[in-house]
């Protein structure tokens, strides 16, 4: 009775059109694609393609294919096998994160790439990073870099790569107070900061301080204000591969923001929203609703200069800097070094990665980059000779800058388990602004958390 | 035929079929190009995951290199895991408030298209579609842009014309938060199925139950809720699977909210896995959300019982 | 004799229960309601919108409403032909993503066929199981899904973008379609075979038109499904010109935290053209009043 065991011709066609049809649209959209990574060194005499990922970001790949076609040429006229191949990663930090941890727990991470801070520790100790040692002690150039930055390359014995930083500071509406006829100069301890949130808040329709404070900021908590916050009082953090996370300077620490959102002078609301940073440093701080804001060099151009998200007329007149106080009265800049690019452990030829690495670094490549791209200050220290149009940039803020990197203060806070620690910072943060927690409650659940998270081998208490 | 066999075609509501081994084997050859594609890239995956969970395999540090099989130990750490229990219950919270509301919507939406005679409905039609073909980041973004603090939020600039302060929204109703946002972009979903099934539904039936007099309201609940029960509840299966591991919108928005607030189950294992690269402990946390997951299907599919 | 396919559809016939008082507060009740929620819907909308077509003052966050300050086709423009590439993304999205539907579809029409109308013992388990694989979250199964792709040589290739949107979509297509085509009275199929139509008749001609609301919705919501995700194709892919466009959307991201939020949802509303489209297309399928009786075989 059943008849489906012929098959007619017209159904043999049909579906076969069908299945072509599907198969030449999923064709279509499949060209040869080599796999990235993971192929044996090409014999000597060939050609050794290396890749280079970088974010997704219109300006930063510019400058990629001005570093990439550069070396190219260099290998090429100095007979050197090796080839650079640019690959593109995500656009926003967190999913480079999950691109490159992805990445590396599959063995396919490209050869060159620029890390992530708070995972480099974890990546090294899990043994994804080349050591570059051999190939950067020699070369002439590693003296140019300051010492205050050098130790950011280093874990352990592993150096894995070229440092660079970036400075951080409190950055203020000079006009607002001056208007107000509030004095600008330096506040040394916190007492003199705290006495200048005052006047903000008496005399001015301002709220004095937008900083990064809460889990909706993300990163930017840990990052851009509590890490330098932390370092301005004395006593230790790291010590012995342990997180200090009990003790009389991470309490003072946490008090920064007790005391800060007890008088009124914090932008509570604003840190509690959806991307916090929008009212705060892209509205509140142009528009003078907000008296200090903390960041880093990058502000001057991206965030408020004339290309930026939200220009402010008159930036340089208008902005200005003030390091952060300290406990012992030496207000300091912070100096965030990173390691810059890093080789893979799975690299065809670290040697030949070292080479681009030394490269890109070089002044005479520097100075062409950074007239496409400037996101920060420069580490080495010869580079305001070498390319004098540098020293000009961004108002002269950039060489500044620079010079921070001598008088700042810096500390490695990239240790493993950071991450864990910047989320347990966030939260007790936020804990303390909304006034659910007092600063000592909020230390005591916060060194609670770290120990069951991180474990007791790596937390320890001073208090 | 077999007995089972018999036993399966009595109970369904049609004329049996005899149908033989021969040609239920050539059937199934239609089924296996389906499942072979499954198996590669979703059964393989989920079945490492299952071994993963009773390791402390870790993406990166020192457990890299090394990793070793513990046992139960990651399912013993989540029992006394108060935040693992707090993700479960707030899971649970997001995923019931939803259902709700988006099955009330969408039914009435799929109702009123289904009745072709008033004007507006292929307006209506695009207009609840809309938030569902904006791609995640937008719709995160946009959420952002509502939200947001102050007077500057579009949402609080509303309620100021009618007089009222300025809300911290995702920081004061969090859990309404984010419900309010899966109701707005999801409803679609629920008025799609809603309403093909509801055009499946064969004009004489309809038509025999006006003759006998049946009003609106008995129409609705003897007659179409019946029918499209299938639909009803293959959609609150999958839409309960999918809110009990929501994770994209949620993250963009609150990260987790304030504290813990919005901490989903896609949220805590996110971040176990990626933030912490614990990713056999987070394995361990995935296994536990299929268990509530198949506990929810399985009460799903008693309903469905008579259908398969 | 031939089969008398009728027509499921007929012209709508009039509510003869109804009275004409209960009527007329039926549809005030209905225009209230699009209304409202109408309004419910759009007003988010007026962002994007605002955002990609106009200008914004200097000192002000283009995250939130303001007032333009003229209108301005740049942001279109970045998009198209700046850094935004967004027909390369578009092309790229369109590809994968029209491609994967039609696997799926054609995959999912004969196994849900197959699931409908076949006997066998373990088919509630099987369907169970189909259903709930998918359960374990993405970020627990990545790592061994990616290291099946890089077996595969499909890592950083559309293909396999392709492939990986399809096995997502299966689970669920599986399940429409089985349930709309156990709607088709097997009797029906009874008297094509009867006739002398082959299997392959049977369901072109029978079968399928009629579970085609099913199919429509499948589609559709598939479509919609796999044109957001984000996911997959952040971790396959890492070669510019293949990029989709969710990924791409993050080229509006300058640096850090600025964003250009005019070029984004410039972008974004682009993105939303295709899945419209699609949608208005596949509509009629989707509501079979608007069909006329294009059922009847012969």
């Amino acid at each position: 009775m059943s008849t489906n065991k012929n098959l007619s011709r017209r159904r043999f066609l049909q579906t076969s059109a069908l299945l072509t049809a599907g198969g030449v649209l999923a064709a279509c959209a499949a060209p040869a694609a080599p796999s990235t990574g993971g192929e044996a060194a090409a014999p000597a005499g060939e050609l050794i393609e290396l890749t280079y990922m970088t974010p997704d970001r219109e300006l930063g790949t510019n400058v990629k294919n001005i570093e990439i076609e550069g070396f190219n040429k260099l290998m090429e006229e100095t007979s050197q096998p090796y080839r650079v191949v640019g690959v593109l990663a995500p656009a926003t930090d967190n999913d480079i994160k999950t691109k490159l941890t992805l990445d590396a727990a599959a063995g396919t991470l490209s050869d060159i790439f620029s890390p992530l801070g708070e995972t480099l520790a974890d990546f090294v100790a899990a043994g994804y990073i080349a050591d570059l040692r051999p190939y950067i002690e020699s070369w002439d150039g590693w003296a140019q870099y300051p010492e205050v930055l050098r130790g950011f390359s280093f874990f352990g014995d592993k150096l894995v790569g070229l440092p660079g930083g970036s400075t951080f500071s409190f950055f203020y509406r000079k006009d607002l107070l001056e208007g107000a006829g509030i004095p600008i100069t330096q506040p040394n301890t916190w007492e003199e900061f705290f006495a200048s949130c005052g006047q903000i808040a008496e005399k001015t329709d301002a709220i004095p301080a937008g900083i990064p404070a809460a889990t909706p900021w993300g990163g930017g908590t840990w990052g851009e204000a509590f890490k330098q916050i932390w370092l301005s009082f004395n006593g230790s953090i790291y010590e012995d591969g342990k997180w200090v996370v009990h003790s009389e300077n991470l309490l003072k620490a946490f008090q920064v923001y007790e005391t800060l959102a007890t008088n009124g002078w914090l932008t509570v609301d604003e840190l509690l929203s959806p991307n916090p940073w929008e009212p705060i440093k892209y509205d509140g701080f142009p528009n003078g609703t907000v008296g200090i804001v903390t960041g880093g060099d990058w502000q001057w151009t991206f965030d408020w200069g004339p290309e930026g998200a939200t220009p402010i007329e008159g930036l340089f007149e208008k902005v200005d800097r003030w390091g952060f106080p300290a406990e012992d009265g030496k207000p300091f800049t912070y100096v965030d070094g990173n390691a810059g690019p890093v080789v893979a452990a799975t690299a065809k030829s670290i040697e030949g990665a070292t080479e681009f690495i030394k490269y890109i670094a070089e002044p005479s490549v520097m100075c062409e980059t950074i007239k496409v791209y400037l996101g920060g200050a420069v580490a080495r220290v010869d580079f305001a000779e070498q390319c004098p149009e540098y020293v000009d940039m961004v108002n002269g803020k950039m060489a500044q800058a620079s010079q921070f990197f001598e008088t700042g203060r810096t500390f490695n806070f990239n240790q493993i388990g950071s991450g864990k620690i910047a989320d347990g910072v966030a939260r007790a943060t936020e804990d303390i602004i909304t006034g659910t927690q007092t600063a000592e409650e909020a230390m005591e659940a916060f060194a609670a958390a770290m120990t069951d998270s991180l474990g007791a081998e790596m937390v320890t208490r001073a208090s | 035929m077999t007995r089972s066999a018999a036993c399966c075609i009595a109970a369904l509501p049609r004329i049996g079929v005899i149908m033989t081994h021969t040609q239920n084997r050539t059937l199934l050859l239609f089924l296996v190009p389906a499942l072979l594609m499954l198996f590669v890239f979703t059964v393989i995956p989920s079945l490492w995951a299952v071994y993963v969970s009773f390791t402390d395999l870790a993406l990166a540090g020192p457990k890299a290199l090394d990793y070793t099989f513990v046992g139960l130990k990651n399912y013993n750490k989540l029992f006394a895991d108060r935040a693992f229990h707090n993700s479960i219950l707030l899971t649970i919270q997001y995923t019931v408030f939803t259902n709700i509301g988006q099955f009330t919507l969408g039914l009435i939406a799929a109702l009123i298209l289904n009745r072709r005679k008033v004007w507006g409905q292929g307006f209506l039609l695009a207009v609840i579609v809309l938030p569902m073909v904006i791609p995640g980041i937008t719709q995160a973004l946009i959420w952002s842009s509502m939200l947001g603090a102050k007077e500057l939020g579009t949402l609080n600039r509303m309620i100021a014309v009618v007089g009222f302060d300025p809300v911290i929204w995702t920081r004061t109703y969090p859990m309404l938060s984010i419900v309010l946002v899966n109701f707005w972009n999801n409803s679609g979903f629920a008025m799609i199925l809603f309403l093909a099934g509801l055009e499946s539904i064969p004009k004489e039936v309809l038509e025999s139950a006006t003759i006998d007099g049946a009003n609106g309201w008995q129409m609705l609940t003897r007659i179409k809720l019946p029918l499209i029960r299938y639909v009803v509840l293959l959609w609150l299966l999958l839409n309960t699977i999918g809110c009990l591991g929501t994770f994209d919108l949620v993250f963009s928005l609150t990260r987790g909210g304030p504290g813990n607030a919005t901490e989903l189950l896609g949220i805590y294992i996110y971040n176990q896995g990626f933030q912490f690269f614990e990713l056999g402990y987070g394995s361990a946390a995935a296994m536990v959300m299929l268990v509530i997951s198949l506990i929810f299907a399985f009460f799903y599919l008693r309903l469905m019982r008579v259908e398969l | 004799m031939t089969v008398q396919m009728q027509p499921i559809s007929s012209p709508p016939a009039p509510a003869k229960s109804a009275s004409s008082w209960q009527n007329q507060w039926d549809v005030v009740a209905i225009y209230l309601f699009l209304i409202v929620f109408s309004i419910f819907i759009l007003i988010p909308f007026i962002w994007p919108f605002l955002s990609a077509f106009t200008n914004k003052p200097e000192n002000v966050s283009s995250l939130y409403l303001y007032r333009p300050t003229g209108f301005t086709w740049d942001h279109f423009w970045n998009a198209i032909y700046g850094r935004g590439q967004a027909f390369t993304l578009l092309r790229n999205s369109i590809v994968t993503v029209g491609g994967a539907v039609l696997l799926a579809l054609l995959l999912c029409s004969l196994g849900g066929y197959a699931l409908s109308r076949a006997r066998f013992r373990f088919k509630r388990a099987l369907m169970f199981g189909i259903l709930l694989v998918q359960i374990i979250p993405g970020t627990a199964t990545v790592l061994p899904f990616y290291l099946i792709m890089r077996e595969l040589h499909l890592l950083n290739t559309l293909l396999g973008v392709v492939l990986g949107l399809t096995a997502s979509a299966i689970p669920f297509m599986l399940w429409v379609m089985k349930g709309f085509i156990d709607t088709v009275p097997i009797e029906l199929e009874e008297a094509a075979f009867l006739d002398g139509a082959t299997q392959f008749q049977v369901l072109s001609r029978v079968v399928f038109p009629l579970a085609l609301p099913g199919i429509g919705a499948a589609a559709i919501l598939t479509f919609n499904g796999a044109w957001a995700t984000f996911f997959l194709p952040l971790i396959l892919l890492s070669d510019a010109e293949k990029f989709l466009m969710p990924l791409g959307l993050f080229r509006a991201l300058i640096a850090y935290t600025n964003l250009d939020y005019g070029m984004l949802n410039a972008m974004a509303l682009l993105y939303m053209l295709p899945s419209f489209l699609i949608f208005i297309f596949a509509r009629q399928y989707l509501i079979k009043g608007t069909m006329a009786g294009a059922m009847a075989g012969q």
